[in-house]
């Protein structure tokens, strides 16, 4: 539960670095951090965009946050991770060159960007917080990648990237100067950490900061107002995820149960056999018969068992449907929050839209697994 | 004709799952069977002892079924060694990255003991 005392007005931040810089991004946004793995490429893709990788199933593009903000990175590293966002309703994967800490800080220590940020379309810039000397440049990803919105698909995100890539001074559009802004601020900031403050100011600039900055107050404001709904939701995570593990044991051990007896149904088979067997050879009927009938009794028990065994289904149903109520509990708060922040414009996101490249991410069977092992030459 | 007596490792996290391969392999005819429960306990394990076939699973923790296809295919003493992929992953790119990785053939998970007689056929008739 979050502290009720003086501390209501606090921000949880993540940390993180790119290049020389330091940045922050709100936990909210974040969904996990993941140590880099193998990123798979797709042709044609812009610089921005690195490729996709497999999280459990689901294909995330990863964005390469370096070439987005402009700044020279400090290459694949053992600290490299990628940051799983949430976008829009779906997940896209930010590499950064280390994730360094989170961040507690008072919603007062959240300043605004300093007039001297000159010509910079910063809107992605929720704040920015002095951290032991150092300045810490709060991101808004939702804001940073705002050209793939309203209505984001997948095939939009790659489109729109597709037209960041540079064009020629007389061709110069929206999403250059955006790209072009996000340099200057960088530039901007790097100027601010080494004592630069005699930076030009853009008039309009400084007014689309207010704006912003006014409606991050809002939006905390707001965030604070949920936030004991979120807590309370999220406090029963834990106990979903301890009745999951449960059910995981509880499910192996009986499957072996069951197995146990099936291996020994199948080797009763083959003794059957072999007494039938025998008794086709003239063996001794009454002995070879009163043999068969022992294994046949021996099997029935067997099957018996195998039902009874089945009854762990009972026990891991009545842990599942528990495990659902939490969810629909939890969803009902997470509704609540996105009543609570006016979002509905961004819902009725199509899903699935297939990546670029990927003619068919469903599911497939044998059959068209054996149709691509033909197409590649297997028999 | 399937060689009977061949040293078959079975390579699937789920300890129900590898139990329900080496049972589908007992009743095709195999006997000899061994078990791993990740890509590293199976590299391990080949390259200790000789086996004739891996029949792997591909989602699995530490390292997966097509990281241990890569690294059989790397390696100059086990690259010859046939891989099955018996796995859930059934998406179109699943199966081409295996394909492009050397898998010798693909089973898609829940399968009969029919399916994968015929793929552990197939897969020693085109070596």
């Amino acid at each position: 539960m979050p502290m009720q005392n003086e501390v209501d007005e606090v921000l949880q931040l993540i940390g993180f670095t790119v290049g020389e810089e330091r940045f922050a991004i709100d936990i909210s946004e974040v969904h996990e951090i993941n140590r880099f793995e193998h990123i798979n490429r797709i042709p044609d893709l812009p610089d921005h965009v690195l490729g996709v990788i497999d999280l459990r199933g689901v294909v995330i593009p990863v964005i390469n946050l370096a070439e987005k903000l402009g700044i020279s990175s400090q290459g694949i590293t053992k600290d490299t991770r990628i940051i799983i966002v949430g976008f829009n309703g779906d997940k896209i994967g930010i590499l950064v060159d280390s994730v360094s800490e989170v961040l507690r800080v008072s919603n007062d220590s959240l300043e605004k960007p300093p007039s001297i940020i000159q010509r910079v379309n910063s809107e992605y810039i929720c704040g920015i917080i002095r951290n032991s000397n150092q300045l810490i440049v709060v991101l808004d990803f939702l804001r940073l990648f705002k050209d793939y919105s309203p209505s984001l698909t997948r095939e939009d995100l790659i489109n729109s990237e597709e037209n960041i890539a540079p064009v020629q001074e007389d061709g110069r559009n929206q999403e250059d100067n955006n790209s072009d802004a996000i340099d200057q601020i960088v530039e901007v900031t790097r100027a601010m950490s080494e004592g630069d403050f005699h930076h030009e100011i853009d008039g309009k600039l400084y007014g689309q900061i207010g704006e912003l900055a006014k409606y991050i107050n809002a939006t905390i404001k707001k965030l604070q107002t949920v936030e004991p709904n979120i807590a309370s939701a999220t406090d029963k995570i834990p106990a979903a995820s301890l009745q999951l593990s449960e059910i995981v044991k509880a499910t192996e051990e009986a499957t072996h149960g069951v197995m146990g007896q099936v291996e020994r149904a199948l080797d009763n088979q083959d003794l059957l056999l072999y007494h039938i067997e025998a008794i086709g050879k003239g063996g001794d009927l009454t002995k070879e018969i009163g043999e068969l009938k022992q294994i046949t009794a021996d099997n029935k028990e067997i099957l018996l068992d195998i039902i009874t065994g089945l009854s762990f289904q009972d026990l891991t149903g009545q842990k599942i449907k528990t495990i659902i109520s939490l969810i629909e509990e939890i969803e009902k708060r997470i509704i609540h929050l996105i009543v609570t922040f006016g979002l509905k414009s961004r819902t009725g996101i199509e899903e699935n839209i297939p990546l670029k490249g990927f003619t068919d991410n469903t599911k497939i069977e044998q059959g068209l697994v054996d149709t691509i092992l033909k197409e590649f030459g297997f028999e | 004709m399937l060689d009977l007596k061949m040293r078959i490792l079975v390579v699937d996290d789920f300890s129900t799952m590898r139990r329900i391969l080496k049972n589908i392999l007992k009743q095709i005819g195999y006997t000899d069977i061994d078990e791993a429960e990740d890509g590293n306990g199976a590299l391990a394990k080949l390259r200790q002892d000789k086996y004739d076939l891996v029949v792997s699973d591909w989602n699995m923790p530490n390292m997966s079924g097509l990281d241990l296809l890569k690294a059989i295919r790397a390696d100059s003493a086990l690259n010859g060694t046939p891989v099955l992929m018996v796995t859930a992953e059934a998406k179109k790119e699943n199966v081409v990255e295996a394909i492009k990785a050397g898998v010798n053939n693909y089973v898609v998970k829940p399968f009969t003991a029919e399916v994968l007689r015929e793929k552990i056929e197939k897969v020693f008739d085109n070596k």
